[in-house]
């Protein structure tokens, strides 16, 4: 037993900060702008896949101490990210054994739904309490964020199941 | 898995009490500076991180540059010979113009403002977060770059550096709708603020008065207000005035000069005329 809890969360912490710095990767310059609305939420889908896999290690406080990291690289205001994975933590502490039973195209489309509930709650705080202007393409981020899911899910079940 | 229902008591408090602590975060950040030190203090340890987020893009950089062709290579080399005959060319008449420049200011006796030089950066990338315009330097505080610090390309004022790290910048973009910087325009001499809108191609002036002289095709350029943008470096020019019926103010849209869009390297500004230590980087024209 405790060689598992030795080995699981260091896999944890590995794919979420990989994650982290997919969702860094500078866009190349000159790009359309229109690009980084399409970048998938790789973070967002690390944790949603962790906190439904392993409930008991990926929490909402988890999911608050990996927002508030993601914010201060991505320079995203202090709680931007955090607001959106307790959010996420949060949906799936409440079903993950139902989303577990689903097949990956139905894992997806819940996926894509869940995303769009964060980004609309990122959306009205940044627009309504700090009055600042987004474009709406970041609804877009959900979209691509579903279609990444199966292959994020099948990669990150392939680490689960190798370390932890 | 057995103590799976005792550990997690309660996690909808949690996360509702999460949820409020990330809100007021995120407001306390946006309103105040209060956290910046935060940012200041982790900047070396997200270096490798910063690094390994670049690894990418200097792959394929190198990548194409083995497979760009000879011919390609010839052509650009060509073409960069040209431009340099015509720069020279253009050089030419800019020293003589430069001499006379200082000795009317001499006469006006006003001190000459030539004293700037300016280091090469190259764009490492643009910031993934798609609330904000931000793009990152690979020249950094060990290369003097300092927070606060004027951006230009060939054609124009491109922002502002926000952070610095020891080998790496953040600079903000005109164009973010966090951004401001005081103009002038050249036909009128009328002092203007030009702000950010969160697009990419477009800048707005603030407060223009129906009275006040503008015409589409008006070149703003830096006024030197506000201690922050050296004067003289075009902005942009006037795209559209619309002044609608009954408004105190016009809307003025302003199209930026530098190429934003198609932006590879940039000249970071060391003017010797402006105070070199700024304790508050982006108020003094954010606010504005």
């Amino acid at each position: 037993m405790a060689e598992p809890i030795l080995r699981g969360p260091l896999i944890i912490v590995l794919t979420l900060l990989l994650a982290i710095v997919l969702a860094l990767v500078p866009l190349p310059a000159g790009s359309p702008e229109a690009l980084k609305f399409l970048r998938p939420d790789w973070v967002g889908l690390g944790l949603i896949y962790w906190a439904i896999a392993v409930p008991e290690r990926v929490g909402v406080l988890t999911a608050f101490a990996l927002g508030l990291v993601t914010d201060l690289v991505l320079s995203t205001g202090f709680g931007y990210h955090s607001l959106g994975f307790v959010i996420l933590a949060a949906l799936a502490a409440s079903s993950y054994q139902q989303v577990r039973m689903l097949e990956i195209w139905q894992q997806a489309m819940l996926v894509i739904f869940a995303l769009f509930l964060v980004t609309t709650a990122q959306y009205a705080v940044l627009t309504l309490i700090m009055e600042r202007q987004l474009s709406l393409l970041v609804f877009l981020k959900p979209l691509s964020s579903g279609l990444m899911w199966p292959w994020v899910f099948l990669l990150l079940r392939l680490c689960r199941r190798r370390y932890l | 898995m057995k103590q799976l229902f005792l550990e997690r008591s309660n996690p909808r408090n949690q996360a509702v009490v999460l949820f409020i602590v990330s809100l007021l975060l995120f407001v306390i950040d946006g309103k105040s500076d209060a956290l910046d030190p935060v940012r200041q203090s982790t900047g070396l340890v997200l270096e490798p991180v910063y690094w390994l987020s670049t690894a990418p893009s200097r792959l394929i950089a190198g990548v194409s540059d083995i497979f760009e062709s000879r011919d390609v290579q010839r052509a650009t080399l060509r073409e960069r010979n040209q431009q340099i005959r015509l720069l020279q060319a253009g050089q030419l008449k800019m020293s003589a113009l430069e001499a006379e420049n200082a000795r009317l200011r001499s006469l006006l006796g006003s001190a000459s403002r030539m004293n700037e030089s300016v280091l090469i950066a190259e764009i490492k990338g643009l910031s993934p977060d798609p609330s904000a315009h931000h793009i990152t330097l690979d020249k950094g505080r060990d290369d003097g770059v300092f927070v606060g610090q004027p951006v230009i390309d060939a054609a124009g004022l491109v922002g502002q550096v926000v952070e610095a790290s020891s080998r790496l910048s953040k600079v903000l973009l005109v164009t973010d709708q966090n951004h401001a910087v005081p103009v002038l325009a050249v036909r009128t001499a009328a002092q203007l603020i030009a702000e950010g809108r969160g697009q990419r191609d477009m800048l707005s002036l603030r407060h223009v008065s129906a009275s006040l002289d503008l015409k589409v095709g008006d070149l703003l350029v830096t006024s030197g207000l506000g201690q922050r943008f050296p004067s003289g470096y075009p902005v942009g020019l006037i795209q559209s005035y619309h002044l609608p019926p009954g408004a105190a103010f016009a809307q003025v849209l302003v199209k930026p000069t530098s190429r934003l869009q198609t932006l590879d390297h940039v000249l970071l500004v060391f003017d010797e005329g402006l105070p070199a230590e700024r304790s508050d980087p982006d108020r003094t024209t954010t606010d504005g």
